[in-house]
């Protein structure tokens, strides 16, 4: 396998006008590289551009400037020969009202001459017993199914999800999270662009955040988790107050969250043990709190500008 | 290319919208056959006697007129009369009769003209744009991403599609009226009647490809059935009426006249050709002159204009973003 990445942009730049002509930047000079294989996920608030970069991988949008490879072919020209080997959602799931979701399914199918995958597909989903019915008629949660049903039609080596657990319920979403981990597990590549943190915490391997169309950050998500785990320890001690002092004069920042001490700024638990002896106050619980992808984004995506933060990257 | 014609042509086949349509043609056709029914029916007992009595009627004003003249010739004055009595139709003749195949067929057929037209339009417009209005666009590229192929092969079945309905529609109201005479045991008249039939039904099937062209275009370039309508209403008042009224020399550029020169074999349109007077100096004398746009030309107009339609619609696909 070579080092290439499953997708790499450069400089990705994409603008709309508004209805008064005012210039909209959506993508401003994005670098992506998604590496090949595993759960990559795509994070940032709304109107960060994660949409529309997708769209532009998948050749819905040209961008105004910048470079993308996809599965080591450069786009536009190679688009045709990419988007065979991907399968994607994009948004909502968009198909025929009017057809039932076999005959959607099937008729996508015929395209990439996968006709006999539709039934073990809509099983796999949870579609079966609806698969005649029409696609008006469904859930929210089951257009989605149908939609990751469509993903998996072209035997992909990669598949991409924007938002894919929108309207789910805990079944769907645990379902929707183990069909990307198996697909990862078979060595292809996932982007999953999600709100849904805690998701894709469990599922993905590695992890791109824009803001305002630009990359804050990216690498692998333990190392993006752990570069910011001077974390805080919770300490339950016997008494709260002189604890609280001594931890404090030792130069920690010290929060009271009923009877217990969450200190913050600590490099290694052990020194709030040796302090708070030393103060004749012991401990009867110290947890050291582990920050998650949601405190990380949080942090990134909150009160900053588009600069990189140091030490995190790839 | 063939996969996606194919797959195209069954998303035609199963929209119901585009079977309505098709639907509303057979209805036109089948009315037009009722009126055929109705115009081919035997005299009814009161026309019968309203014939009865209008033929008593004028061979008593025959014969009053022979007696009166036979009087007039007895006095000197009308002795160079001819009193013979005039030549009075028989009573069958007073008794109406239904119309020769030919004026009916060429009334129904004809009629047929401009719903297989529409509909035509609309179909393309509708295959094409109920894509966009669905959003289903987005995700059939991720399938089939190279957009001219997508183009093609919609365009294509729209084609395809709209030909049996149309196909359809006119052999409903073709059959229709000939099974009315042959019910009715009328006369089918001279064979020339089917050589025009069949000139005009392989004239009208390619306009309704174009027109099937041009809508699938239109709804390419502006992706809404609505807006769409707007603009063949504007071309309609625009450009198909108020311009040849301004410009009679460009009534050659109406999509109308050159319809109807490619179905019915050349259409005539009148221009003001004015020439010095010289009889009075600086005065000019004008008059109207018929000129003739030919079935080739109106048949060319038409063909280019769909294919403009359709670069412009292959144009903007190509280059705006998809949803």
């Amino acid at each position: 396998m070579s080092d290439e990445p499953a997708i790499r942009t450069r400089g990705l730049r994409k603008t709309y006008r508004s209805f008064t002509l005012r210039e909209v930047v959506a993508v401003e000079g994005l670098d992506l590289e998604v590496p090949v294989g595993g759960v990559h996920a795509f994070l940032g608030p709304n109107g960060a551009g994660k949409t529309t970069t997708i769209r532009m991988l998948l050749g819905l949008e040209r961008p105004d400037s910048g470079s993308i490879r996809v599965l080591g072919h450069d786009l536009p020209g190679g688009l045709g020969a990419a988007v065979a080997k991907v399968g994607a959602i994009v948004e909502q799931p968009r198909f025929y009202p009017a057809f039932s979701g076999r005959r959607n399914l099937s008729l996508l199918a015929q395209s990439v001459g996968a006709g006999a995958k539709v039934d073990g597909l809509l099983a796999q989903v949870g579609l079966a017993d609806r698969a005649g019915d029409r696609y008006r008629s469904y859930s929210l949660g089951m257009k989605q199914r149908l939609a990751v049903a469509s993903t998996l039609l072209k035997d992909p080596e990669l598949v991409i999800f924007d938002e894919p657990t929108n309207g789910l319920d805990p079944a769907g979403v645990h379902d929707v999270r183990t069909i990307m981990r198996a697909l990862a597990d078979a060595g292809r590549t996932v982007l999953v662009s999600s709100h849904m943190l805690a998701e894709v915490e469990q599922v993905a391997d590695t992890v791109s955040i824009v803001v305002g169309g630009r990359l804050v950050a990216d690498g692998r998500v333990a190392d993006l988790i752990g570069s910011r785990a001077r974390g805080a320890v919770r300490v339950d001690v016997t008494d709260p107050v002189r604890g609280g002092e001594a931890l404090e004069r030792r130069g920690w920042i010290v929060r009271r969250d009923g009877e217990v001490l969450v200190v913050e700024g600590v490099d290694d638990p052990v020194e709030i043990s040796r302090v708070l002896a030393d103060a004749g106050v012991y401990a009867r619980e110290l947890v050291a709190e582990r920050p998650d992808l949601e405190q990380v984004f949080l942090e990134l995506t909150g009160a900053q500008g588009a600069a990189r933060p140091q030490g995190v990257g790839a | 290319m063939t996969t996606l014609l194919r797959i195209e042509l069954e998303r035609f086949r199963c929209r119901g919208v585009l079977w309505l349509v098709a639907g509303l043609l057979l209805l036109t056709g089948s009315g037009y056959v009722l009126m055929t029914w109705g115009h081919t029916a035997p005299a009814s007992a009161a026309e019968v006697a309203a014939a009865t009595e209008a033929f008593r009627v004028d061979a008593e004003g025959a014969k009053q007129f022979v007696e009166r003249c036979l009087e007039l010739q007895a006095t000197d004055e009308g002795n160079d009369l001819d009193c013979r009595p005039p030549d009075l139709p028989t009573l069958s003749q007073y008794i109406p009769e239904p119309p020769e195949l030919s004026w009916e067929l060429g009334d129904a057929v004809g009629g047929m003209k401009v719903p297989v037209l529409i509909a035509a339009l609309a179909m393309g417009v509708s295959f094409v744009t109920a894509e966009f209005g669905a959003r289903t666009m987005g995700t059939w590229l991720t399938f089939a991403p190279r957009r001219s192929r997508v183009l093609a092969s919609k365009t294509g079945a729209a084609v395809i599609g709209v030909l049996p309905a149309a196909l359809a529609a006119l052999a409903v109201t073709i059959g229709g009226v000939v099974l009315v005479y042959l019910v009715r045991g009328l006369d089918l008249g001279e064979a020339s009647v089917w050589t025009d039939l069949l000139r005009f039904v392989t004239h009208l099937l390619p306009a309704a490809a174009v027109a099937a062209v041009l809508g699938a275009g239109l709804a390419f370039a502006v992706r809404n059935a609505a807006a769409v309508a707007g603009i063949v209403v504007w071309w309609a008042l625009a450009v198909e009426v108020a311009l040849p009224q301004i410009i009679p020399a460009l009534a050659p550029a109406t999509l109308g006249l050159n319809l109807r020169a490619w179905l019915e074999g050349g259409a005539e349109y009148t221009v003001q050709e004015c020439r010095p007077d010289p009889d009075v100096l600086g005065a000019q004398v004008c008059e109207d002159v018929a000129r003739t746009v030919g079935s080739a030309q109106g048949g060319l107009v038409l063909l280019l204009t769909a294919a403009v339609v359709l670069a412009i619609g292959a144009l903007v696909f190509r280059r705006r973003a998809v949803t």
